[in-house]
């Protein structure tokens, strides 16, 4: 379904509305890739939780009282109710509503009422019947989470890619990035959409030229560049479908005096040459459900075949005044919060696409752009024109190793 | 005295322009300072936190403007609404104006024809919310300084919110 050649990249449109895709997907991917869960700062107290999804699967995210993080599958082991139907909270253990089997929030099976019902052998395996547990590893704050038995390390996972995670992470001068509500919206496509459009430069100047011209008219968002600041456009693609779209433009969400104080601030801990490079919009997707951004990190949540919901969750910097987070929450909010005059139409054209499949006659997608002047490194990542369908390409490479089941680890 | 009636129809005056598309009478109901909000967290401090909706005058002004003058994608074809207030209570008058709460229930439906048959076309579908309005006199009518609109489903996924509640 996914097709390549030296000068061509060919997706079939089959791989966003057929059922059986979405299936394998829920499986070949998102039971078996390192899967965005959370934030640590989501889970701080011992006995904080919160319940979620790993592709459709139920999951209940939670710090032990031993202090570590643990993900489990949000489902009882006695009859398969779901064991918490709480968004978030605080708890020693979790207790099922059905027959009151008791779990520690270490996933320990605490509890069987009436346990001496049961037979020998079940008084024998019940020191295994705790709650199925993901394997959980986190970077930089980012809390992620696999269930696959051999997966590989997350940093090997996240390969190069992990530099950008970094520059990313290194946006809060005192290295503390909190966050909180998110912006949550749905729409009637693939999740893959979304995906897509987090690292495409190719269009924003159709998709959202109602908004800019809008900013330029109101006088909002007026963009003078530091010539300090100009850090180039450009597109990065790496193993495992991950990707990078980068590009000039902090100018327009600062006023000058914010700015210059935010630059003192990553300067003193990173040094001038360093703080340049965190200073700049980029977007980084990690395959395959989450990009962090300037002003937010997107979770990407497929819901079926054709229905999707994104939590978009606003970031907010330690070691910043008060007015840099300000700044940042108004500029994010106005544009790509969920009533955002640029984010809303990016969500009309997910739907669009999804329309325009059902034409069965249209056999492949092209994903052609700039495959012929790539600069591919050393250790395979591919460099591409902030316009090129460079990180489009690298998703799919991604997808692809991922269907056929060809991931190490 | 608060005259509940002429609170009343303020209100339904409101919907009746949002309804109509009459987006630039609309934005004369508001004071120059006026707010428009709809909280994630009802309970959340708007500069500081996170909002579905959070306009201030300029920033009203600029989502007006994208929907009559400018190519706005998720709003061609355009939201047709209905504005359904009901429950109306008015409180008494202070220094700070008055308060009134209504509970809204928005109707709403994109239509590209009998035909179409599109994804984020053609569903007509309900927007619930509990709405706060602090109200204050300007000569003889009224201007709001503060349209408060708590959704049913605020901490819920929502699917296109391009059209003014």
């Amino acid at each position: 379904m996914v097709e390549e050649t030296a000068q061509t990249f060919r997706v079939d449109p089959r791989i966003y509305d057929d059922p059986g895709v979405f299936e394998a997907e829920m499986e070949r991917i998102f039971e078996s890739n390192w899967i965005y869960v959370g934030h640590e700062s989501e889970v701080v107290e011992r006995g904080a939780y919160f319940t979620s999804t790993m592709g459709t699967q139920p999951i209940i995210v939670a710090r032990s009282d031993d202090g570590g993080i643990r993900v489990f599958l949000n489902v009882c082991r006695h009859r398969g109710n779901v064991l918490c139907r709480d968004a978030a909270g605080n708890s020693k253990g979790f207790a099922c509503r059905y027959h009151g089997w008791a779990f520690g929030n270490d996933g320990a099976l605490i509890g069987v009422p009436d346990i001496e019902a049961y037979p020998e052998s079940f008084q024998r395996e019940k020191e295994h019947l705790g709650l199925l547990q993901a394997r959980v590893s986190t970077y930089r704050g980012l809390i992620f989470a696999s269930l696959r038995h051999g997966v590989e390390p997350l940093e090997d996972y996240l390969g190069a890619v992990k530099t950008f995670v970094d520059l990313w992470a290194d946006m809060a001068p005192d290295g503390t990035l909190r966050i909180s509500a998110p912006h949550s919206y749905s729409y009637p496509g693939n999740w893959k959409f979304q995906v897509e459009n987090g690292v495409d430069m190719y269009h924003p100047s159709f998709v959202h030229q109602s908004a800019f011209a809008t900013f330029r008219r109101q006088g909002i968002q007026k963009y003078q560049q530091r010539r300090a600041l100009a850090a180039e456009s450009v597109t990065y693609g790496f193993d495992n479908g991950h990707s990078v779209l980068q590009r000039p433009g902090l100018e327009s969400i600062y006023s000058p005096e914010q700015l210059d104080g935010y630059l003192q601030a990553l300067t003193a801990r990173h040094g001038a040459e360093r703080a340049a490079q965190i200073a700049t919009i980029r977007h980084v997707h990690i395959f395959p459900n989450v990009c962090l951004m300037d002003g937010n990190i997107r979770v990407i949540q497929p819901l079926s075949v054709t229905a999707t919901n994104v939590h978009s969750y606003f970031t907010t910097f330690d070691g910043v005044s008060d007015d840099v987070n300000a700044a940042r929450l108004r500029d994010y909010q106005r544009r790509i919060g969920t009533t955002g005059l640029v984010g809303t139409d990016d969500v009309d054209i997910f739907a669009g696409s999804q329309s325009g499949i059902r034409a069965r006659t249209l056999e492949r997608l092209i994903i052609d752009r700039g495959i012929d002047r790539e600069v591919i490194d050393a250790d395979g990542t591919r460099r591409g024109g902030p316009m090129d369908e460079t990180p489009q390409r690298a998703i799919y490479r991604g997808w692809r190793l991922a269907m056929n089941g060809e991931r190490g680890g | 005295m608060v005259d509940p009636h002429e609170i009343a129809n303020f209100l339904y005056y409101e919907a009746e322009l949002l309804d109509d598309r009459r987006f630039d009478e609309w934005l004369s109901l508001f004071e120059k300072d006026g707010l428009f909000w709809i909280p994630l967290d009802p309970e959340a401090d708007p500069a500081r936190e996170a909002s579905i909706l959070y306009d201030d005058g300029p920033q009203r002004e600029a989502r007006v403007h994208q929907l009559l003058h400018e190519p706005h994608w998720s709003q061609r074809p355009p939201s047709r609404t209905m504005h359904t207030i009901s429950n109306i209570r008015v409180g008494s008058e202070g220094s700070d104006g008055v308060e009134a709460r209504c509970n809204l229930l928005v109707t709403e439906v994109r239509s590209s024809g009998h035909r179409a048959v599109q994804s984020g076309l053609g569903v007509q579908r309900t927007v619930a919310g509990r709405c706060t309005y602090r109200l204050v006199r300007d000569g003889g009518r009224w201007l709001i300084a503060l349209k408060k609109v708590v959704l049913i489903d605020h901490d819920r996924p929502i699917e296109n919110l391009s059209f003014i509640i």
